[in-house]
């Protein structure tokens, strides 16, 4: 399945072919968001980063689909 | 020096200065302007009338450049809501008046005053200087004048031509650390009560003024210095830092809560064009003057706010923050940062809230004023505003006055107060902080897009919101901006400690919450004697029926979580 992660923020990377802040990824069926997590190297530190998949919050643990569109947030309290 | 209330009436040239009454002592900020108003102005008054008051107040910790914490709160009785009004900024009007040992600044009148006038204070005191020569200009040119006559360490409160109009979107703008006049008091109209008593602007020099008197200058020491290492450490610090305000763009547009064409929409499909990251990528790219990060008030360490240079190196607005990306800029369907900064500082210069603007300028597209993404139409509508023709009249009197003059009934509004940039039907939490709190329709007053909730469903949006209402109204007590909250957080005791260094009380843990709820109960209070009801804790009915793309949600949290919500 194809599930496209969007890098808000301090969490964008800088690669030498330019800024990158937005995946593409091909993960097996049922994988979750706290697994995505680990094969990008982020770590959830408490309340740093919100996970919002498809427009809505979820818990780590939620199961990803194929087509889902996952935004990692890095958290921050209004503007 | 001693800490004094000092009372200008511009009408009988005075100024003078009293002891602070006791009930006064224990309150700065949001909670003292809701503590005098009560003391002092009929709440049922006429808000542009003699008996209303425009009042000045630094918050509880404000004058020691504690990081994030020197904000001055301004309140009265709102000409654009008609209830309690307290609308705080950064930059250094707070410091400067903390130094001057001003407890409360409060303007009022005796009978009206003629011609235009600036009050200029100093540790020697206050006069009354005749200011006909700055009527009618811009903030920007204004501030100028002022800053050419009396120094450059003066710091400023101004209003533009839209206060002295007397209109219910106008603020007052304070000059930030670099003297930009671009901090301001925005929110509900109190740049019309400046103008209502013909005072174009506040100098305030302190030269000679001191930091305020410490009980305990050692606990004083060691708390700030925790908490600057807590906040220098925690990441939304960098995220701030890097990307400001804007960066919420991206983030509540994921959410599906960006104000779109009128509010018709939470997507904006363009929103990367507006985003903090493209903002952050395109100022970098251009150089100096243009700047990713900037401290509005000396001594904050966060440092959110940014300075806007176009392409040819010229600074267009200092800052450019996310509510007027939103209201400005996805709600009037523009997708470039460069003609929303050009707008943002058209409205400064005229002296208006972007927030309340914007937002009437995507009612007035509504009723077919405007069409949506046209740059010169916008200028053209701020230009009768300037020019102070009927229609600019309206516009400036905000979203609810155009939409009754024009026949728009899909206002985004509560108590009279425009939506910031969450709508209430993507983000309900912030919903049920727009329609309960006593300010009207303000983020600031309650936000809760950074929980960890869905965001979309009615339900434990009230508990929510109203714990985030207690602690915002502490924080606007204290002075201390709401990022600096994730400071507090960090370093627990922190704000017990700062208080009891200061002024030598002996406060509890609890004592944020304390002085929020004091304040929330003064403010609904004052509310309830100028004539509101629970009718008026309401997100308006069409968005509990007018479904919002793309997840096509309603308001619907329902009334009873609505009622009582901010009793106790």
């Amino acid at each position: 399945m194809v599930v496209t992660v969007r890098l808000h923020t301090i969490l964008r990377r800088q690669t030498p072919e330019g800024i990158v802040d937005r995946l593409t990824l091909d993960l097996d069926p049922g994988t979750t968001v706290a697994a995505v997590l680990e094969q990008l190297g982020i770590q959830l530190e408490g309340e740093s980063i919100l996970l919002v998949l498809n427009g809505r919050f979820v818990a780590p643990e939620h199961a990803l689909a194929d087509g889902d569109e996952l935004r990692l947030v890095p958290a921050i309290s209004g503007g | 020096m001693e800490p004094r209330v000092w009372r200008v009436d511009v009408a009988n040239k005075t100024v003078t200065t009293e002891e602070i009454p006791p009930r006064w002592e224990r309150l700065g900020g949001r909670g003292l302007v809701a503590r005098i108003l009560l003391d002092e102005v009929p709440p049922a008054c006429d808000a542009l009338g003699l008996s209303n008051k425009l009042l000045w107040a630094p918050g509880l910790l404000v004058g020691h450049m504690l990081s994030s914490c020197d904000r001055i709160s301004i309140g009265g009785k709102s000409p654009l809501t008609g209830g309690v009004k307290e609308s705080n900024a950064g930059g250094s009007t707070g410091l400067k008046m903390a130094r001057l040992g001003i407890k409360a600044l409060i303007l009022e009148a005796e009978r009206p005053s003629e011609g235009w006038w600036l009050l200029h204070i100093s540790p020697q005191g206050g006069r009354l200087e005749p200011a006909d020569d700055l009527a009618g200009l811009g903030v920007y040119q204004a501030a100028s004048i002022l800053l050419e006559r009396f120094g450059a360490r003066v710091g400023l409160a101004i209003i533009g031509p839209g206060g002295e109009m007397q209109l219910a979107a106008a603020g007052v703008l304070n000059l930030d650390k670099d003297r930009e006049p671009s901090r301001i008091n925005g929110r509900g109209g109190l740049g019309a009560l400046m103008g209502a008593r013909r005072l174009k602007a506040v100098v305030i020099d302190d030269e000679g003024g001191e930091k305020p008197f410490l009980a305990d200058p050692s606990l004083y020491a060691a708390t700030q210095k925790l908490l600057t290492r807590e906040l220098m450490a925690h990441p939304q610090t960098a995220v701030y830092r890097d990307y400001g305000t804007a960066s919420l763009v991206a983030m509540v547009n994921g959410f599906g809560g960006l104000p779109t064409r009128g509010f018709s929409s939470g997507h904006f499909e363009n929103a990367e064009k507006i985003s903090g990251e493209t903002m952050r990528d395109l100022l970098l790219s251009r150089g100096q003057p243009s700047e990713t990060t900037h401290a509005c008030m000396p001594g904050c360490t966060i440092r959110c706010s940014n300075r806007f240079g176009d392409a040819d190196g010229n600074k267009i607005v200092a800052p450019l923050e996310y509510e007027t990306i939103g209201l400005v800029g996805s709600n009037l369907g523009f997708d470039s940062l460069d003609t929303i900064a050009r707008l943002n500082w058209e409205m400064n210069d005229l002296g208006l809230d972007t927030i309340e603007t914007g937002a009437a300028l995507g009612v007035a597209a509504q009723a077919g004023h405007l069409s949506l993404g046209d740059f010169d139409g916008v200028m053209a509508l701020l230009d009768e505003i300037r020019k102070g023709t009927p229609l600019g009249r309206v516009l400036g009197n905000g979203a609810a006055t155009t939409g009754r003059a024009l026949g728009v009934q899909r206002v985004p509004a509560v108590k009279g107060q425009a939506m910031p940039a969450y709508d209430p039907r993507a983000i309900k939490g912030t919903g049920v902080t727009y329609a309960t709190s006593p300010q009207g329709a303000d983020h600031t007053c309650g936000l809760t897009v950074r929980a960890k909730v869905d965001h979309l469903d009615p339900k434990g949006q009230a508990e929510l919101s109203r714990t985030t209402q207690i602690n915002m109204a502490g924080y606007d007590t204290l002075g201390a901006c709401l990022f600096a909250g994730f400071g507090f957080a960090k370093a627990p005791g922190s704000i017990r400690d700062l208080l009891n260094a200061r002024y030598g009380w002996s406060v509890g843990d609890d004592i944020l919450q304390e002085l929020g709820r004091e304040t929330l109960t003064l403010e609904r209070a004052f509310n309830r004697l100028a004539g509101f009801g629970p009718q008026d804790d309401r997100i308006p009915e069409w968005m509990t029926k007018e479904p919002l793309p793309p997840h096509n949600s309603v308001f619907d949290v329902p009334d009873e979580d609505l009622d009582g919500l901010l009793e106790w």
